[in-house]
């Protein structure tokens, strides 16, 4: 894991919900790392977002890939992207009407817990 | 290309029975043995040596395991991980050795013990290599092909039945392929009836998990025996687009991959255009991966891929004939195999499941990651 990535981590774990975001063009990645994938600048810090997305798509997983996921399944990952650009992968609650969802669809984040680890996760507002 | 050129002279696989107890080694020796008896030379004649990786076991050099096996001391080896896109990319890494010098006949060889060596869980270790900000949410590598499918499926209208068609298409050949580990005949219901692995995604729409082993031998035209039924390779190129799908926007904007730029690059190499093709060998991990990748190669229009398939377009009796093995939908594991059944295929030598017409040029492409690294070569009779 690359130091961003720890970072970012670290955040999530103390509550805070927050992107690497490049100082330079003002967009943000995931996942994090060195250089900017937009514009190639290496000034990048951690911003805050405000929990607001679009869903771009999404797969309901009905077999586990491990183990530690073995007593959740099924449940639906959405592909959701910020307004900063990144794009994150999230698991969302309230899936029952997945099937019905299009592109689009404002999606909210908050920090949440998956298994053991705490990162995004989504509600669909439809 | 002109002048020199590179040849494939011969290919070779090993049994794909798992067995207890069976290395990835033992698989990679039995494919390359058969190669080069194919090739019709000796096994000293190989001065070069290219290897895939293995999930099942670790080493730090397979090429330098599969060499000291076969008992050569080659003059250039090299190992490559290039995840699916391995299997072609191997047979790059040996075109590029034998044109540039560094050797004159080389072994490109990939083999895993998938089915019979450990762990048991491959799909497990594969969803690990995933990022970590992907893996914590419980994807498998098949949520990420679902994801890329919704989008195409709600850009194009494409429905199920335009996936599950390519299932369908590949097992239909398959039920001819006496080494096919799936060989009866399936129906877009059966696909579409087959349990969900991750929607819109289902069982049947993903790729068999087995041991597989397959090599096939490179060398310079100017250095080759007198072999009338050599392969030529008549182009080649690569593209890398990405290792998380989180960083290529365009997998859901525009659906293109890297394999439009890797088959362009082919094709212009050649001086060929998709029109030229006679047969296709196409990695198919999952039934989107064969409609994304047709489009991006131009056999059909953006979006008609699925049409195209239903209307047998890559059918063995059809205009291009595709996947003649099976495929890793109903055949085996492994990029790998997608060359040597292209091989075969043009040599005349894939027994039962033999084209009637040997094909005279050949597509076979390699995908590794989540669509993010491509191979695509062009080969000919002449």
């Amino acid at each position: 894991m690359n130091e961003a990535a720890a970072q970012l981590w670290a955040e999530w774990s103390a509550g805070r919900l927050c992107l690497q975001q490049c100082t330079a063009c003002g967009r943000s990645q995931q996942p994090p790392g060195p250089v900017c994938s937009w514009c190639h600048s290496t000034s990048l810090t951690l911003a805050d977002i405000d929990g607001s997305a679009e869903l771009v798509s999404w797969s309901t997983v009905h077999r586990a890939p491990t183990k530690a996921f073995a007593d959740q399944v099924p449940y639906t990952l959405a592909l959701v992207r910020v307004p900063d650009g990144a794009l994150l992968e999230v698991r969302v609650a309230g899936d029952e009407g997945a099937e019905s969802w299009k592109a689009g669809m404002p999606v909210v984040l908050a920090l949440g817990t998956v298994v053991d680890r705490a990162l995004p996760t989504g509600r669909v507002a439809g | 290309m002109s002048g020199v050129t590179a040849v494939l002279l011969g290919a070779g696989e090993a049994s794909r029975k798992p067995t207890p107890g069976r290395t990835a080694v033992d698989l990679a020796v039995e494919a390359s043995l058969d190669a080069i008896a194919d090739a019709g030379i000796e096994i000293g004649d190989i001065d070069g040596v290219v290897t895939g990786y293995s999930l099942a076991e670790q080493h730090l050099d397979f090429s330098a395991d599969l060499a000291e096996s076969l008992g050569i001391r080659p003059q250039w080896s090299q190992t490559n991980s290039r995840s699916g896109a391995t299997g072609a990319s191997i047979v790059v890494s040996a075109i590029l050795a034998v044109l540039g010098g560094a050797c004159t006949t080389a072994l490109a060889t990939w083999a895993d013990n998938r089915a019979s060596g450990p762990p048991a869980d491959i799909a497990g270790v594969l969803a690990s290599q995933l990022s970590g900000f992907e893996a914590a949410n419980g994807p498998l590598i098949a949520t990420q092909y679902a994801l890329i499918a919704r989008s195409y499926m709600a850009r194009w209208n494409a429905g199920p039945e335009d996936l599950a068609g390519v299932a369908v298409q590949f097992r239909r050949h398959a039920a001819l392929n006496e080494n096919a580990k799936y060989r009866t005949p399936i129906t877009v219901e059966d696909v579409l009836s087959s349990p969900m692995a991750s929607s819109p995604l289902h069982l049947l729409e993903c790729a068999l998990v087995t041991d597989y082993g397959g090599a096939v031998v490179v060398t310079r035209s100017d250095a080759m025996p007198r072999t009338p039924d050599a392969i030529h390779v008549l182009g080649f190129g690569e593209a890398l687009s990405h290792q998380s799908i989180l960083r290529n926007q365009e997998l859901f904007d525009t659906g293109v991959t890297a394999a439009a730029r890797s088959s362009q690059l082919a094709y212009e190499m050649a001086g060929m255009t998709a029109r030229d093709l006679t047969m296709a060998q196409i990695y198919d991990c999952f039934t989107i991966t064969v409609l994304m990748l047709m489009e991006d190669f131009g056999l059909c229009g953006r979006g008609e891929a699925g049409a195209a398939v239903r209307n047998g377009l890559l059918d063995r009796d059809g205009r291009l004939p595709s996947n003649t093995n099976g495929g890793m939908l109903s055949c085996a594991s492994g990029g790998i195999l997608h060359v040597t059944e292209a091989v075969r295929q043009m040599r005349g030598t894939a027994g039962a499941h033999q084209l009637a017409t040997l094909p005279e040029t050949a597509l076979v492409h390699g995908n590794g990651g989540i669509l993010g690294a491509q191979t695509t070569m062009l080969f000919g009779r002449r």
